[in-house]
């Protein structure tokens, strides 16, 4: 399970020049705001296109201007959980999840569907949530049924926009640790947006710093303590 | 604790910030509002009603009306619903500008648009010579009335419309898309039932304008009963031979109004219970493995 994002990208006034991989240890992706990491994500799920380079993921090309493909977002096979988790607010939190999965047109088809949609919570211990609406739940919450959503269908790779950045500090912690835990367990490359030191740490994760749409640095916290390239990778690791 | 500083519980503290002076100037505005349409209400009485509904404009009035409002209302959502996306998630010039033209109408009086509607498709406007070689003549005829009806009502339609669009984000249109949905199923299925509440209210002020359409219809497609006399005009035409006929006519249109707008209040809160009433249902179905 690797995955390689090298692209060349514009969107507004930024332009994305970058060269990532990854295995299935999480890679965190950090930088000040406007440095890029929203838009570095949308690009990899088929949002913005890029003007040059290759995206590929598990072996799959999704984008390669050189082979002349460009794999629609709907058939990457990318979990994409933006900031803010981007829940359906008029579905439940059962077809939030369920709406991944192929349309069901029997009465058992759509049975499997729900079943397999209620499964996906219940591994991520929230299927007492089921018949809620995204806006009666807490941040933890949304954070997993948004991960069960991005889990069901089975992604190459999982990207996080700030996974944590919604919750107050009481809770954070133990969401933290769920999210690692579950990275883990899920056997699924993850790219991970943060402003917080202390996630990379529990995520175990590597630390991609982005500045201007550029990787300015790389690797793990001990290596960015030891030499920071920039004031705010001086700030982040502190 | 002291009693200066308690408050009665429950009250919002800036509930009145004009004080007594904007309170009263604010009930004054809903009496002047409100005794209209209690006047209105008091002046029919039941054999009114009666004389009212046999008289012979009346049927075709409103059948007209009915029709002709409720299928520009179709060809309104159809046209008004991909134009209102692409205004409200285009950042172009173009989109800005065609914006600025579309609401237009809203802010030119009837006449006026009635006046241009001639200049168009009248018999020497701009595109009436061209119609009338292929034997089309548009100017009061009952397509008149469904033109005059869409230029007037669209824009409230498609403002309303395109507001809502702009409150979804991005983001649900993204994820909805990596999670396996094309962009046609990616709308259907996120953005309109996301936008829907707006699109609702929309299509109710759209048609509500519609069915109060008077002066385009009247320099556009006529008062000829029958033919192109919608509701509106049949009050004006009722109240030069009998007062008590345009009463009941009105009572008539307001009373649909009264209907729309309390459909309009009630609607989000039928959507949330109907929602509910199937999260239950699912939940019943999962109670049974």
């Amino acid at each position: 399970m690797s995955w390689r994002a090298r692209v060349r990208a514009r969107v507004g006034d930024l332009t994305i020049d970058v060269d990532l991989s990854g295995g299935l240890a999480p890679l965190a992706l950090i930088g000040a705001n406007g440095s890029g990491k929203t838009t570095l994500l949308r690009v990899i799920a088929g949002a913005h296109a890029p003007l040059a380079g290759e995206i590929a993921v598990g072996g799959t090309i999704l984008y390669s201007d050189e082979q002349a493909i460009d794999c629609p977002s709907e058939a990457r096979r990318v979990g994409y959980v933006p900031q803010g988790y981007g829940l359906f607010p008029h579905l439940s939190v059962l077809d939030n999840v369920a709406f991944g999965l192929p349309a069901g047109f029997t009465r058992v088809s759509r049975a499997a569907r729900r079943e397999r949609a209620r499964a996906m919570l219940d591994g991520l211990e929230c299927a007492h949530l089921a018949n809620r609406r995204p806006d009666r739940l807490s941040g933890g919450e949304r954070q997993r049924v948004a991960l069960a959503r991005a889990l069901v269908i089975e992604p190459g790779i999982l990207l996080l926009d700030e996974p944590l950045a919604a919750l107050d500090a009481a809770g954070r912690r133990s969401v933290r640790d769920f999210l690692a835990t579950r990275l883990r367990a899920a056997r699924v490359p993850s790219l991970v947006v943060t402003h917080d030191a202390r996630d990379v740490v529990a995520l175990e994760a590597e630390v991609c710093v982005l500045d201007h749409g550029r990787i300015v640095q790389r690797g793990d916290v001990s290596a960015l303590r030891a030499a920071p390239a920039s004031a705010f990778v001086e700030e982040f690791v502190g | 604790m002291n009693r200066a500083c308690s408050s009665p519980s429950g009250a919002h503290r800036l509930a009145t910030p004009l004080g007594p002076v904007g309170f009263g100037l604010g009930a004054i505005l809903v009496v002047v509002l409100a005794l209209p349409l209690g006047a209105l209400l008091l002046s029919a009485s039941v054999d009114d009603l009666k004389a009212g509904a046999s008289s012979p404009l009346f049927a075709p009035a409103l059948w007209l009306s009915l029709r002709t409002s409720a299928l520009s209302l179709v060809l309104t959502v159809l046209g008004g619903t991909p134009l209102a996306w692409w205004l409200a998630t285009s950042t172009s010039r173009t989109a800005r500008g065609v914006e600025l033209v579309v609401d237009l109408p809203i802010v030119i009086p009837p006449a006026v648009i009635g006046v241009a509607l001639l200049q168009t498709f009248g018999r020497r406007g701009l595109l009436g010579p061209a119609l009338g070689g292929v034997g089309v003549s548009l100017p009061f005829t009952e397509g008149a009335v469904l033109l005059a009806q869409i230029v007037v009502s669209a824009p409230f339609f498609v403002q309303a419309a395109a507001n809502a669009f702009r409150k979804v984000e991005i983001d649900l249109m993204i994820v909805a898309r990596t999670l396996g949905a094309s962009p046609g199923a990616a709308f259907f299925r996120v953005a309109v039932p996301v936008a829907l509440p707006g699109l609702v209210v929309g299509a109710s002020l759209a048609w509500a304008r519609a069915l109060g359409e008077f002066g385009a219809t009247l320099l556009f497609a006529g008062n000829m009963p029958g033919r192109t006399q919608t509701m509106p005009l049949a009050i004006v035409t009722a109240l030069e031979s009998d007062v008590r006929v345009a009463v009941v006519f009105s009572l008539v249109l307001a009373a649909l109004g009264g209907v729309l707008l309390l459909g309009l209040r009630l609607l989000p809160a039928a959507w949330a219970a109907f929602g509910g009433a199937r999260a239950a249902r699912d939940a019943g179905a999962g109670g049974l493995r």
